[in-house]
């Protein structure tokens, strides 16, 4: 696996390399454990993830022209 | 003791931060070399839950995660390894957690379970040897053949059992039993036939015997 393919990977299924297929984990796991700049895609695309989970969803509220 | 002597090295090498949660990650990090712990803490919490959060996504476990980032802040505390200005600390700390993550991924998918073990133990045991159907098999066998054995007259009794379960050949019975070869291979003869008949009634007992269970199944 390459760094684009990773990074394209990331994008599709998200940074929980436990819930992706073994055919994709092991290469991306193969490629994050040496080299440097995969680790910061994944940790790049982890900090996101997490900040993503901790927005909270927005509130939708009845407006004038909803009202009765 | 020195109290004094004590207390002057306190106050020249441990020297705690006054107030660490306005601290940058570098201050954290140089003052807990010094010796200052309290900032292993606030590090630990400032960076606990995307540590966290990186092990989890590779291990796909929130316990060996925690333990993967209790070992990696351990290890942290115990030998330090950042060299500030090389990369940031955090980048530095996600490096390393990934690092570990996959370790612990990687020895845990080589170490086989308790029911690989278990599996493999029991296709080695069919390989190597014969199954446990055919051990019962032979052990019936075995039993029914002593049984008719026993049914034998004593003489043939005592030359069948001599060649069949001492392995003695011909020279060595007569040698045991103080007889001649004819008398020996007389004996061996009669005894085979006589056992075989007894063998061929019994099969037809345990054959009704069996279709009888079957059908009672």
């Amino acid at each position: 696996m390459t760094l684009t393919e990773l990074h394209a990977t990331l994008d599709r299924l998200g940074p929980d390399l436990s819930a992706w297929p073994s055919t994709l984990a092991e290469p991306a796991l193969d490629l994050i454990s040496v080299s440097d700049a995969a680790k910061d895609l994944f940790a790049a695309a982890t900090e996101a993830s997490l900040r993503a989970d901790a927005t909270p969803a927005p509130r939708w509220e009845a407006t004038a022209t909803t009202a009765p | 003791m020195n109290t004094s002597a004590l207390h002057t090295f306190t106050l020249q090498d441990i020297a705690p931060m006054a107030n660490r949660a306005v601290a940058t990650d570098q201050e954290l990090y140089e003052a807990m070399r010094a010796g200052d712990d309290l900032c292993l803490r606030t590090l630990m919490e400032r960076h606990r839950g995307m540590a966290h959060a990186v092990c989890r996504n590779i291990l796909g476990d929130e316990v060996e995660a925690d333990d993967v980032v209790q070992e990696v802040f351990f290890s942290l505390w115990k030998r330090g390894g950042w060299t500030p200005g090389d990369v940031r600390f955090t980048t530095w700390l996600h490096r390393v957690l990934i690092n570990r993550s996959i370790d612990h991924r990687r020895r845990r998918r080589d170490t086989p379970t308790e029911a690989d073990a278990l599996s493999n133990a029991v296709e080695d045991f069919g390989d190597s040897g014969p199954d446990a159907e055919e051990l019962i098999t032979r052990q019936e066998t075995a039993d029914r053949l002593r049984a008719a054995l026993l049914r034998l007259p004593t003489a043939q009794q005592r030359v069948l059992s001599l060649h069949y379960f001492e392995d003695a050949d011909v020279p060595e019975i007569m040698a045991r039993l103080a007889a001649t070869e004819n008398s020996v291979r007389s004996l061996l003869k009669r005894g085979r036939m006589a056992l075989r008949e007894d063998l061929r009634k019994q099969k037809k007992i345990w054959t009704h015997d069996l279709d009888r269970t079957a059908r009672h199944a």
